[in-house]
């Protein structure tokens, strides 16, 4: 982790901007903490206070109201003293204070009063100066001018993440309300940094691609293996979505399931019949998985004996013929057909060696004609026998192993469908003795998600399988294309650069993933460690968690999420401690400046709330904003002795606001 | 904006036995910290610089060991 350096703001001073003729703001510290407030009721001009920051810093006025939209920036009073092409400037200039080094950051806009400009006056494109003062006196001041000014803020105070540092109440409430993962995301993404691999990640495909289009316009031939790996690609893609999605659904069935039931169980006229539901639902699933597999051994069983059933009665035959064959004698073969046949041949006989008379020679072709199998064939013969033998005694086994397997398989089935009906009859029992309307929507939902899950269950494997067919192909159309570009010519430039494009892209992607994992945790352990150290409500919460769709939870110590369920106060501080959180992670510990922070949370937790900011003003300046009713007695009996500048801000007229130190507040 | 250490550290073990490619990503994520205009005229210099100078490099050592 980077060295996390404090960093103040001392004072802002606002020249003709908005309802500011001329104001200065110092902000000064407090031994205790380092709080600064700022009182006006709504109107006067809190939120263009903070304008004028983001302008200065940024040429960017992030919280314009609508009223202000239709206005110039130029102060009204200003512009009604000014004569017909007259000009005058309005500049906001910050000082801000950071391990020694004073920064002086003021940005200035020239304006000339015209009847015929929008809004009667034309405001120049502004001019931006950061001025770099050293503690160290013997060092020379460094002054910096447009956009290498805007450079030395990008180091201080990026742009891209100042929304974390100057937020309004909306902000805090809303950050996880509707759970906008997209928020949270683009977040973690921009302080961690990740945003920038997965910028150079996207720039670099693109001109990856080109360089691969170049190529492929050279060499028309490779054009159809690039349509069919795009193709292929992108249905692998697709497909990948569709599993993530239904991964998505069957999640989104078990969280439903899963709180639903936390709250049925609970019913006291259901419990035992819950937990017997509970056990009946595991049972059903281990029937379920062994009814699978008893039919997937019904199956080969059946075509194991089909194909022995049909060959049996060929193997009667075949048996019966050798037996026939056994029994007249005719086999085994007791003389050798082959000396025989060599013995007449000869004219000698080949086992005495003798010549042979022509009464002999008869005598030894009437044995041959006898002979109809030669002494290996016979011996085959016998040995086929008993092979067909046992198979014959398999197939006669058939019916009463057919018997047995279908039994197995049956009598689970039957258990299942018992087991299915027990359910069914619990979970309607469940149904007529809930009397509350709530419990039995509860427990239709319940039903409904069931079916679904299973369904969508059933549906993944076959989707994932898909995709891996996908893939393969996918694979194998880039093997495909990647063999034809690199026989076009291997020393082709264009090559090179794409080589040099796909090993870069494989680094940057694979940091891109890992940083993103690792961050994401981080940033769940530090918003917890956070949020427990300044909650009120101790013993109540479990953890912070953030799902794989980067929606962020909370949960309760009961185990179930609540988020839904806080208090405003209790969002607004999870908010604020995740915003604290990144802080710490992008190593800027920058000042939080809030437009009203209790705006949105209750009465009865806007002391809690306001303790919470004057704990978190130890270790950070805090500058906020009230309206003089949400500054209430508890509030301010809290900040008591720990604030560093106190504010209020008035009409002096209807157009112009001024800056008061008042006392009454304090 | 600077890059965080964080993300050169994990680009840097992952490359750890090519300083080309080290130094190439380095500089393509510098041109993102900067957010400058034209980012592909930027990558398309980078590219051709370290695609060709690794090359010539590689000569110079074959030359060099003939």
């Amino acid at each position: 982790m980077k060295m996390v350096m404090k960093m103040r703001i001392n004072n802002i001073i606002i020249k003709n901007y908005r309802q500011y003729k001329e104001e200065k703001l110092n902000f000064q510290n407090n031994n205790r903490s380092n709080l600064n407030i700022i009182i006006a009721k709504n109107g006067v001009g809190k939120t263009n206070i903070l304008n004028a920051i983001t302008w200065c810093l940024y040429d960017n006025e992030s919280h314009l109201g609508s009223d202000s939209k239709s206005l110039p920036i130029l102060n009204l009073n200003t512009l009604a003293e000014l004569e017909e092409m007259d000009s005058v400037d309005v500049s906001v200039e910050i000082e801000i204070l950071l391990e020694g080094v004073t920064f002086i950051v003021k940005r200035t806009a020239n304006c000339v009063k015209n009847e015929e400009a929008p809004r009667g006056v034309y405001t120049k494109p502004s001019n931006f100066e950061v001025k770099k003062l050293f503690k160290d006196q013997g060092k020379t001041p460094e002054v910096y001018y447009d956009q290498e000014a805007s450079q030395q803020i990008s180091r201080l105070l990026p742009k891209e993440i100042h929304e974390y540092f100057f937020f309004d109440n909306e902000q805090l409430n809303s950050y996880f309300v509707e759970n906008d993962s997209d928020t949270i995301r683009s977040a973690i993404h921009q302080l961690s940094q990740v945003e920038l691999l997965s910028r150079a990640r996207r720039h670099l495909s693109t001109i990856a691609d080109e360089y691969r289009a170049k190529i492929k316009r050279n060499n028309p031939d490779l054009e159809s293996k690039y349509a069919y790996k795009v193709e292929y690609e992108k249905k692998a893609s697709d497909k990948k979505e569709e599993i993530d999605n239904l991964k998505k659904q069957i999640q989104t069935s078990k969280d439903i399931i899963k709180e639903n039931k936390t709250i049925t169980n609970k019913a006291p006229d259901i419990k035992s019949l819950s937990e017997e539901l509970n056990e009946l639902e595991t049972k059903r699933d281990n029937l379920k998985a062994n009814k699978k597999q008893n039919l997937t051994y019904l199956q080969q069983f059946i075509r194991e004996y089909s194909t022995l059933l049909r060959l049996y009665p060929e193997l009667k035959n075949t048996h019966d013929y050798i037996e026939e064959k056994q029994n007249k004698g005719e086999i085994p073969v007791k003389i050798s057909k082959e000396i025989l046949e060599d013995t007449v041949n000869g004219d000698t006989c080949k086992i005495c060696g003798s010549e042979l008379s022509e009464e002999n020679e008869d005598h030894v072709k009437s044995l041959l004609e006898k002979i109809k199998f030669s002494n290996i064939a016979s011996q085959k013969l016998v040995q086929i026998k008993s092979d067909i033998q046992r198979m014959m005694d398999k197939a006669e086994s058939y019916p009463s192993e057919r018997d047995k397997v279908q039994n197995d398989y049956q009598s689970v089935a039957d258990e299942l469908d018992e087991t299915e009906r027990r359910i069914t009859e619990i979970k309607d029992t469940i149904k007529s003795r809930s009397d509350s309307e709530d419990l039995k929507k509860l427990l239709i939902e319940i039903e409904e998600q069931e079916g679904l899950l299973e369904q969508n269950r059933q549906k993944l494997p076959i989707l994932q399988a898909e995709h891996s067919r996908l893939v393969e192909a996918a694979t194998k159309a880039k093997d495909e294309y990647d063999k034809a570009v690199n026989k076009v010519d291997k020393s082709n430039e264009l090559n090179k650069l794409v080589n040099l494009c796909e090993k870069a892209l494989k680094v940057i992607t694979e940091s891109e993933n890992e940083l993103t994992q690792e961050m994401q945790q981080k940033t769940v352990e530090m918003t917890y460690e956070t949020f427990s150290s300044l909650i009120w409500k101790k013993n109540t919460f479990k953890e912070v968690v953030i799902n794989e769709n980067y929606e962020l939870d909370l949960i309760h110590n009961k185990g179930y999420p609540c988020i839904g369920s806080c208090s405003a106060a209790e969002r607004s501080l999870l908010a604020l401690s995740f915003t604290l959180s990144l802080h710490k992670i992008s190593g800027i510990n920058a000042p939080l400046v809030i437009d009203s922070p209790v705006g949105r949370v209750s009465d009865d937790s806007r002391e809690n709330f306001a303790q919470v900011l004057a704990n978190v003003s130890r270790s950070k300046q805090i500058i906020m904003f009230f309206t003089p009713s949400e500054y209430s007695d508890e509030v301010k009996e809290t900040f008591k002795n720990k604030i560093g500048t106190l504010y209020y801000l008035d009409m002096q007229n209807d157009t112009e606001s001024i800056i008061k130190k008042d006392d009454k507040y304090v | 904006m600077a890059i965080n250490e964080k993300i050169l550290n994990k680009v840097c073990e992952k490359v750890e036995n090519d300083v080309d490619l080290r130094v190439f990503i380095t500089e393509i994520l510098n041109v993102e910290a900067e957010r400058k205009a034209h980012y592909k005229e930027r990558y398309r210099d980078l590219i051709m610089h370290f695609a060709t100078e690794k090359e010539s490099n590689e000569n110079g050592d074959e030359n060099e060991n003939k």
